[in-house]
């Protein structure tokens, strides 16, 4: 999430009046920009990373562990920088969604050189240390996606309770005072996707059927304030959450990269589609929710359910009426459609857009495949409008646009360079989860960067059919999907493979084939790096760090080390508190986290989880040589 | 059996059989390479012309847009040889600049004593730099006190050494403080030595053939992390 515009939102009542307007508008401003940039040429691989992190308060005397509500406070500390000296800083500081959250960047992207790689984890170390000296003694800054305890019995420090009556979540187990309060943003945006749903948001994940759990699970919601619509929500067996914070509460871990044009973004928006769920698996990392072990490893459901603002109609559980169309998924979710012409054939789900959107795009010489994507994107509502942000100058404002952009929360996302800027098209890989240590996060994103690389050399066609893509996120987030799942992938990779049929064209590998490759028939990705890598003049200790990173990656892939969901859950199985009822007490989660603290601080090591070597080569800044051997500093044609 | 001593196998990104084969070293790379074309070569006779445009620019960018490097890898440690080879490599990328050249003396052939051969050789990439057709040029496999002695004796300074990967993450401290010092580029290669092995040159080439370099070049878009172009040209000597 970008600089958010400061302002005051208006009540859902006028931002439903203006839902049209903004729609209007939104689709306006994209056309004029859209011919203003779509020849722009040249740009040069710029990337960077975002991790979002939690803060988390132990008690060692009561031996608890909370999130700390602070985030506001450190948050404004950490910008202070920023707000002096904007274009020489070597971090950058957002709020996000929880009291308890913090995002950061690099000041500056990284390049496009290979150097580049060697810098990223240097630059998370330094994020990470820079707002770990703020803390007060007992916080600890940490980059988990799920607290375990998230919305479980006093779970916040200080300490807030919950109000089922009123507020902006109306939970019965997130007090709004567990929101970012900094910025209006958050809390408007959890009143109107309630408000515009019509009730409360329902999360129901499968509860780790552990010996001890009395089946069928149910809990006492009308203890907690229910006025009977919660047990309604509710479903057997499950754990139930009821506000936008149990997902917009988790933590990611994304990049952004830019492309040379329009064309290569394109590209490289549909290629990284089926790679979505693949990543999302291999970093799997989020076990639990409300102090439960629950049956599944992975956030994404659960932030797709917490922002879910279809209405019943839209949903399909009622006859249209109000509302326009039935829509099939929430506006946090896998992408409906791929944007290149070789992704045009895979295109196999129906899209729900409006016509006359879509015929407007057209007449304004947007192609067909784009013009979907766009008239997809605003068959949503806004979701939060600022009263300064209502009247705008379509020639040069986007604001409209980016309001609806900004939230359709998908695995993908197109970036349009924004207006008066020397950025380019961009695209946002979002499915990761983001992991315990720097260096794990490192060899994440390095990863996934060089795989673009890798596809933009070798002219690689990784292309299935979307609603394959599909099939793939749902079971990339069962329990230990790594070690038990099969997933759709395209058996030829090579580019001029021809379209024939589905059977011929994707079969059903395991995770390890995919990345490590199969012998005689997937050459795997790894291998593919590796290729690439040797025909790229890579220095030497940048060499060293990117083969430990693609180690760590394929030692997961392969099952020889845990994913951070599978190590989470063997602690807590292993706990001598734990009774195999699935729950996770105040003691099993202080030690657990006191656990992770011990491992990213490298108190502990942990070669069940990452190997042998942990420690890479990393450096703050790129060897001399390596820049004046391609200098990147004047622009060029693409 | 053909009387050619020269091939070149065009840009082997193409080859999608290649692709398949992912994660081998130069010396399969090149091995499946030239299987490649010399099966091409035998359904089309011998008499196909060697194609001296590589293709290397297959998007149509900008020549600046490019960065080209080449190793040059030889095994008839003679000046001559060297200019073939840079002749030949300038030809069929149709450049008149190489941007970074590295050159690499068989093992075997340099004994223990590789700096009076490196110095005789040097001397005619100096030459080429001095025309400008070579801007940054290197060195492979030369160890560190060697290679400091060298520096410290050339005219134009080498400002590549390439080490071999297998030991990247043990750079001897001496070499990273040395190339640190004197902004020179410590690159990695995995790279077998020799590049094709006798009885590869055997299989491929008959009986008495003897290889007298192979130069592997390499074109990226700069500033993108892309490759867009990889080659190898080799030249033998038939004795027969």
């Amino acid at each position: 999430m970008g600089l958010l515009s400061e302002g005051s939102p208006l009540s859902w009542e006028d931002t439903k009046k203006l839902a049209d307007h903004v729609r209007k508008h939104g689709v306006v401003q994209f056309i004029n920009l859209y011919n203003r940039l779509r020849d722009r040429q040249g740009d040069m691989l710029k990337w960077g990373d975002e991790v979002e992190y939690i803060l988390v308060k132990f008690n060692d005397k009561e031996k608890t562990a909370k999130v700390s509500l602070n985030a506001e406070k450190y948050l404004s500390l950490l910008q202070e920088k920023e707000r002096e000296d904007p274009n020489n800083v070597k971090s950058l500081w957002r709020p996000e969604y929880g009291a308890y959250m913090i995002e950061g960047t690099p000041g500056k992207p990284y390049g496009g050189l290979l150097a580049h790689f060697n810098v990223v984890e240097a630059n998370m170390q330094y994020r990470r240390q820079e707002a770990s000296k703020l803390l007060e003694p007992g916080e600890v800054l940490m980059s988990l996606t799920n607290f375990p305890r998230l919305g479980a019995p006093d779970f916040t420090d200080p300490p807030a309770v919950p109000t089922p009556q009123d507020g902006a979540s109306k939970s019965l187990f997130f007090p709004d005072q567990a929101i970012f309060l900094g910025h209006p943003r958050f809390q408007t945006l959890t009143r109107n996707i309630r408000s515009r749903r019509g009730e409360k948001v329902a999360i129901n994940l499968p509860i780790f059927k552990d010996e001890n759990v009395k089946l069928p699970f149910r809990e006492n919601l009308i203890e907690l304030g229910d006025d009977g619509s919660s047990e309604k929500a509710a479903k057997d067996d499950h754990v139930y959450m009821d506000a936008m914070g149990f997902g917009m509460g988790c933590c990611c871990l994304q990049l952004t990269f830019q492309a040379c044009n329009i064309e290569e973004a394109r590209t490289l928006y549909d290629q990284l589609t089926p790679l979505c769920p693949i990543m999302l698996a291999l970093t799997a990392a989020s076990p639990f929710y409300r102090g439960y072990v629950t049956d599944v490893d992975c956030r994404w459901n659960v932030i797709s359910s917490s922002v879910d603002c279809r209405t019943r109609e839209e949903r399909g559980l009622e006859p249209l009426k109000e509302n326009k169309f039935q829509i099939s998924k929430s506006r946090y979710d896998s992408i409906d459609s791929y944007l290149s012409e070789e992704g045009a054939k895979y295109n196999d789900v129906k899209l729900i857009y409006d016509e006359d959107i879509y015929k407007q795009l057209l007449d304004n010489g947007i192609d067909k495949l784009l013009a979907q994507h766009i008239a997809h994107l605003f068959i949503r509502d806004t979701v939060s409008l600022f009263s300064e942000k209502v009247n705008q100058n379509d020639l040069e404002d986007t604001d409209h646009f980016e309001n609806i952009q900004s939230t359709n929360w998908q695995t993908m996302r197109f970036k349009p360079p924004p207006s008066n800027s020397s950025i380019g098209w961009r695209v946002e890989f979002r499915p990761c989860e983001v992991q315990i240590t720097d260096f794990e996060n490192a060899a994440i994103v390095c990863f996934v960067v060089l795989l673009t690389r890798v596809i933009l050399s070798f002219k690689l066609n990784l292309l299935i059919p979307i609603s394959k893509v599909d099939e793939n996120m749902s079971r990339a987030q069962k329990r230990d999907a790594l070690r038990t799942e099969k997933f759709w992938f395209r058996k030829d990779i090579t580019s001029n493979a021809k379209h024939t049929s589905d059977e011929d064209e994707i079969t059903e590998f395991t995770i390890d084939e995919i990345v490590n490759g199969k012998e005689d028939i997937f050459p795997g990705l790894i291998p593919l790096v590796y290729s690439y890598l040797a025909s790229m003049d890579a220095d030497a200790d940048t060499h060293c760090t990117i083969q430990r990173y693609i180690k760590l990656i394929e030692r997961r892939a392969s099952g020889e080390l845990l994913t951070t969901a599978s190590w989470l859950r063997k602690e807590v199985l292993s706990h001598p508190d734990y009774k195999k009822d699935s729950k996770i007490s105040q003691k099993i989660n202080y030690d657990l986290l006191k656990k992770i603290h011990d491992l990213e601080t490298n108190k502990i090591s942990c070669p069940e989880l990452l190997g042998p070597c942990t420690v890479s080569k990393t450096t703050e800044t790129i060897p001399v040589a390596m820049k004046k051997a391609e200098n990147c500093v004047s622009s060029v044609d693409c | 059996m053909s009387s050619r001593n020269f091939y070149s196998t065009g840009n082997i990104l193409q080859y999608n059989e290649l692709k398949k084969k992912a994660g081998l070293n130069s010396r399969d790379e090149l091995s499946e390479a030239l299987k490649i074309i010399l099966s091409d070569f035998k359904s089309k006779g011998d008499s196909t012309e060697i194609p001296n445009d590589a293709n290397i620019n297959s998007e149509n960018l900008d020549r600046k847009e490019l960065k080209i490097a080449v190793k040059v890898l030889l095994s008839k440690l003679d000046p001559t040889n060297l200019r073939e080879a840079f002749d030949r490599v300038f030809e069929v990328l149709n450049t008149e600049v190489i941007e970074s050249l590295v050159v690499h003396l068989e093992k075997e052939e340099t004994g223990d004593n590789i700096l009076p051969v490196l110095q005789n050789l040097w001397k005619v990439l100096e030459e080429y730099h001095n025309n400008k057709r070579l801007v940054s040029i290197g060195v492979s496999d030369v160890d560190t006190d060697k290679f400091i002695q060298f520096y410290n004796w050339a005219n134009i300074k080498p400002n590549i050494i390439q080490i071999n990967l297998a030991t990247c993450c043990v750079v001897p401290p001496a070499l990273q403080e040395f190339t640190k010092q004197n902004d020179i580029q410590l690159l990695t290669h995995s790279d077998p030595d020799p590049i094709i092995t006798k009885e590869s040159l055997t299989e491929f080439f008959g009986e008495q053939t003897e290889l007298n370099w192979v130069v592997r070049y390499q074109v990226h878009v700069k500033c993108r992390g892309v490759l867009s172009a990889k080659g190898y040209l080799i030249h033998i000597n038939r004795s027969s």
